[in-house]
């Protein structure tokens, strides 16, 4: 069980003219157990805000943040996250890197070893776990990434936009990836992406947010694993309408009114 | 598939330095031999080197003037050893204080103003300071040598530590790593490469600090013998004395260099 509750969540900041900025604004959600959210929103909406909040590396300005009922207090190993940029530490190597939380955690050397290895092999990277992170592509790095969260065994899986800065084939199969290791952990997920087609395959549930707010909350319930041909069903293209309007690309979407 | 990592060998010195070296002591040689100038002024390199290994290892010419029996060796280990202490201590607390700057604001503006002052200081002029307060004693060499070292070191292990993207510890701190484990295994680690290019200019200039430290007042030391010769008018046991100092502070810095590059071996980048 990982239930995470956002209840009445706000962040402000100030700019450096003293002008006080509302990043996230009464935001009050919950995501069930085992759920797989995306949050999906324009540039500067409070995404990556909100996601940081949960995995408590800011404290909220206001509002309760919990899972399972209990008030999160900072960051834990229990709440993964998965960065936009590398967050794989470049001084270890991939091994250690993916052993790392297992070593805070005081898990020993053996144990840990093993485990990481089970899961570099489940990324596909079995054959360089001695290699330095300079020696592997952004996807292979990435896949370290994953691996490395899922090593510590979190309840709940934070992603800031992962896989935005790769390839179309990496991020597809990257995809296949996060799904197959989400089916077989079942972690409760918070995907960050702007991408509605990333959306789309993944989600279970599509928030979207809009200068702070969420403004739209919809279940996606067409049937796992999704392909190409389900994404084109009409359930699809109508929630994928809906979403490109929120994104402000209403122009992109045919009008249904308008005589063709 | 992993990108190709070629373990080639890598030299620990630059070819191209020891040829610029052999062309100096080639232009030396020719100076000297063809009597450009006094044999005073430049002694010949032949000169130096019987002068080197006739009183390395005891010289009873050295002990004459009070530098003890050990030869340019013991003079060389006593400022060596100088040399090294200052380092060490000034590594622990310049990467100390710079990390702790770079993290907590409140003691970036305490401790700034102070480092930075300690920094201008033109190091020489407060020798004589040090010598009325610390005596005779390799203490006074010692803290003048940390004044010196321990600016360096803060400046770069702070700037290192302000410069580590901030994705590393927060993927530290979400993993569960504690405060210790942060410093130990993100900021340290993170911003080894930086501190170590601190480290070796600190020691590059450490060296002929030290030297002119030991004039004033130190009981031994390759320093001593440089004065106690230059005022004997004995240039080739100068040039001996230097020459070995030289020489030591090079051998130094490529055994550091080599040390920091197989510790920093993961930014090594790949040969294809």
């Amino acid at each position: 069980m990982a239930e995470v509750e956002l209840r009445n969540v706000g962040q402000f900041f100030r700019r450096s003219g003293g002008a006080l900025v509302e990043a996230v604004a009464d935001v009050s959600l919950v995501i069930r157990s085992h759920e797989f959210v995306c949050l999906i929103g324009p540039s500067g909406c409070g995404k990556t805000t909100l996601l940081q909040l949960v995995a408590g590396l800011t404290p909220a300005s206001q509002g309760q943040i919990s899972v399972d009922g209990a008030a999160i207090a900072g960051p834990s190993p229990e709440r993964g996250l998965v960065f936009q940029r590398d967050s794989v530490f470049p001084w270890m190597r991939t091994i250690d890197n993916v052993s790392y939380g297992l070593k805070c955690r005081g898990v020993e050397k053996t144990k840990r070893i093993e485990i990481a290895r089970q899961y570099l092999r489940q990324v596909g990277l079995g054959d360089v776990e001695r290699s330095w992170p300079r020696e592997l592509s952004g996807g292979m790095l990435k896949r370290v990434a994953v691996a490395t969260v899922f090593a510590n065994s979190p309840r709940v899986l934070l992603m800031d936009e992962p896989f935005a800065a790769l390839d179309y084939v990496t991020k597809l199969q990257l995809h296949q990836l996060l799904l197959t290791l989400w089916e077989q952990h079942r972690p409760t997920v918070l995907f960050v992406t702007h991408d509605v087609d990333e959306a789309m395959l993944l989600a279970d549930r599509i928030v979207v947010m809009k200068e702070g707010r969420v403004v739209d909350d919809r279940k996606i319930t067409l049937a796992r694993r999704r392909t190409v041909e389900s994404l084109a069903l009409p359930e699809a293209v109508a929630h994928k309408e809906v979403l490109l309007r929120h994104l402000g690309l209403g122009e992109l979407v045919q009008d249904r009114t308008a005589p063709l | 598939m992993a990108r190709t990592s070629l373990s080639v060998a890598r030299l620990p010195v630059d070819p191209l330095g020891i040829i610029g070296l052999l062309a100096l002591v080639a232009l030396w040689w020719g100076l000297s031999q063809f009597h450009f100038l006094s044999r005073l002024a430049l002694p010949p390199p032949a000169g130096v080197a019987a002068a080197i290994t006739q009183n390395f290892f005891s010289s009873s010419y050295l002990a004459n003037y009070h530098l003890g029996y050990g030869g340019l060796a013991g003079n060389l280990a006593y400022t060596i050893s100088n040399v090294v202490v200052a380092l060490a201590v000034s590594c622990v607390v310049g990467v100390a204080l710079g990390f702790a700057s770079a993290r907590v604001e409140l003691f970036r503006a305490f401790a700034d103003p102070i480092m930075l002052t300690a920094g201008t200081i033109p190091i020489l002029v407060t020798a004589p300071f040090f010598l009325i307060w610390f005596g005779t004693s390799r203490s006074a060499q010692i803290a003048l040598l940390i004044l010196f070292d321990v600016t360096i070191v803060y400046l770069f292990a702070q700037r290192a530590a302000a410069n580590l993207d901030p994705t590393y510890v927060a993927a530290g701190r979400t993993l569960g790593a504690g405060p210790m484990r942060i410093v130990s295994d993100v900021y340290l680690k993170g911003a080894l490469p930086e501190v170590f290019g601190g480290i070796r200019i600190a020691l590059a200039g450490a060296w002929g600090l030290e030297a002119f430290s030991e004039l004033l007042g130190a009981p031994k030391g390759v320093g001593r013998v440089i004065q106690a010769m230059a005022a004997e008018m004995d240039s080739q046991m100068v040039f001996a004395a230097i020459m070995t100092l030289a020489a030591v502070a090079v051998a130094f810095d490529v055994a550091i260099g080599g040390a920091f590059d197989f510790i920093t071996r993961w930014r090594r980048r790949a040969r294809l």
